[in-house]
């Protein structure tokens, strides 16, 4: 990853994007968003190279949103990391088959999450 | 045949009379053909049918009138077979002469002489009425226990399912949980780890700014344990209720005063009316205020910033004493207003920055249908924002299995 690159964070928690920010902001550049409908605009306005993703959200949830990026051929390129509380299997197997490229489970270390970036991005 | 029905007029006739007349059964002589006429038949019929034999020899159709009418085709019809078989059984009904039927079991014998002629039907009839009931009680007990099997059966089935479907919901509350418990544990740790790795090179209020979080989070995750463990209690029914009497408009009053000033902050008015004079109702006070507490503070979180947020007590139709909280918030979709009360399932449009933990609503719901037998819902306002209500029976029905319970 590279100054460069465009990291779209998207959390219903606060806290979970200033960890997200306080880890990445001097890596790239960042933009939030706190639900599914934000990070579908954003994607549309900030155009991420990377976004990474809540899983249980209100409203459109992550994996919903994840799959609707990786139907549609304009945004297919981008890459999706899960970041998520949610640790059981099915629920990692849900997101893969939605199609994304790396499952976070929270709590991670940042050295974890900056090792999953860099095998996603390569 | 045993008795020689040819001895009529002799003097034995009179110890035969008596000897069937203590007998439990009739016996009688019938022409064997055509009607059947009725030759002889003991005294003893009386006794058990309550006619003297006169009125049947007198009247030829006398035994056919007296049958049953539902089970006359049926006698009627098998009698042939007699001719056949030489004797001949049938139970059927046959009217007292006080009016009641009796179920009478009636064995007919064909008599034939040297030459193989039929010369006579004899015949005996037995009251049966006992044995009939008995059995018509057999049959009806064991329709019954078919019926209470396909009953028991059935409420197996059902306990079966809300076994599995308890099972499901057990298995969502626990990952549901762990999702719940991870979150403020991911910030705990995280800033734990930025202020372990920068301490040397961060400014002091960024080190002030990690622990801050790090504490909050923390006070999060208590927070999420206390109401984790009040629910399981309340749940396991293990929690005591304190039930005294206590004025309802007392304790709105005391919440609406401790927040206040929290209100005050998004510039909210708490505005509370009571429509009723001041009754006392048992209740456990605490707990009560608990539930007041919690509406209150998420009418507070989810309303518009400078709006009003009216409270009011008066009495519902069916003499509940009713609380009404009305915020000017954004509202609950219809299909979510029941689910909101299931555990750390937050309405979808509250749930961002809401900071709660998914679990107030279940908690009241607990306190107020299981400990006061009352009801707890929420319903959308034509202009806007929501109605949580409140009932509370003015009499509880039934305080013993939640006063002190152990």
């Amino acid at each position: 990853m590279h100054k460069e690159t465009r990291v779209l964070i998207v959390d219903d928690e606060p806290r979970n994007l200033r960890i997200l920010d306080e880890t990445l902001d001097e890596l790239c550049l960042l933009a939030e968003a706190l639900d599914g409908e934000q990070a579908l605009k954003q994607v549309t306005t900030f155009k991420p190279d990377l976004i990474l993703l809540d899983g249980m959200m209100p409203g459109i949830t992550g994996l919903e949103v994840c799959k609707q990026l990786k139907e549609d051929p304009l945004h297919r390129h981008i890459k999706i990391i899960f970041v998520t509380g949610q640790a059981s299997g099915i629920e990692r197997s849900r997101g893969i088959a939605a199609g994304a490229d790396g499952y976070m489970i929270k709590p991670f270390e940042e050295d974890a999450l900056l090792a999953e970036i860099d095998r996603v991005m390569v | 045949m045993g008795i020689n029905l040819a001895i009529t007029h002799e003097d034995t006739e009179y110890s035969l009379a008596d000897l069937l007349s203590f007998s439990p059964t009739i016996i009688y002589r019938a022409v064997p053909s055509g009607d059947f006429r009725i030759t002889y038949i003991s005294v003893n019929l009386h006794d058990i049918l309550g006619y003297h034999p006169e009125e049947i020899y007198k009247n030829n159709d006398f035994w056919h009138d007296h049958i049953h009418p539902d089970d006359r085709p049926m006698v009627f019809q098998n009698l042939a077979q007699l001719f056949v078989e030489n004797q001949h059984i049938i139970d059927y009904r046959f009217r007292h002469q006080d009016g009641h039927y009796l179920w009478v079991h009636d064995q007919l014998h064909l008599v034939r002489d040297d030459k193989n002629n039929v010369i006579d039907v004899v015949g005996s009839i037995t009251d049966i009425t006992q044995r009939k009931d008995i059995e018509q009680s057999i049959l009806q007990n064991s329709e019954n226990m078919e019926i209470l099997i396909a009953e028991r059966t059935a409420e197996l089935v059902v306990a079966r399912d809300a076994a599995l479907s308890a099972e499901n919901a057990m298995s969502t509350f626990l990952s549901n949980m762990s999702h719940e418990l991870r979150t403020p544990l991911h910030g705990i740790l995280s800033f734990a780890n930025f202020g372990i790795k920068k301490h040397q090179k961060a400014k002091p209020e960024k080190l002030k700014q990690y622990f801050t979080e790090i504490h909050d989070s923390g006070e999060n995750l208590l927070l999420l344990i206390n109401n984790l463990l009040d629910l399981s209690k309340l749940r396991a029914g293990k929690v005591v209720y304190d039930f005294h009497l206590a004025d309802l408009g007392d304790v709105i009053q005391d919440v609406v005063r401790e927040l206040r000033l929290l209100a005050k902050e998004r510039q909210i008015e708490i505005d509370y009316q009571s429509q009723i004079e001041s009754t006392d109702i048992m209740m456990d006070q605490m707990k009560m205020a608990q539930v007041v507490r919690n509406l209150l503070s998420n009418a507070i979180k989810f309303t518009k910033e400078s709006s009003i947020i009216k409270i009011t007590l008066d009495i519902d139709s069916d003499n509940n004493q009713r609380i009404k909280v009305c915020d000017q918030g954004v509202g609950i979709p219809d299909d979510e207003c029941e689910l909101i009360f299931e555990a750390f399932l937050q309405s979808s449009k509250t749930r961002t920055n809401a900071g709660g933990t998914g679990l107030g609503l279940p908690i009241c719901k607990e306190i107020i249908e299981v400990g006061h037998q009352g009801s707890i819902g929420v319903s959308n306002r034509i202009e806007g924002g929501t109605i949580f209500t409140v009932t509370i029976p003015s009499v509880q029905k039934n305080k013993k299995g939640t006063l002190n319970n152990e």
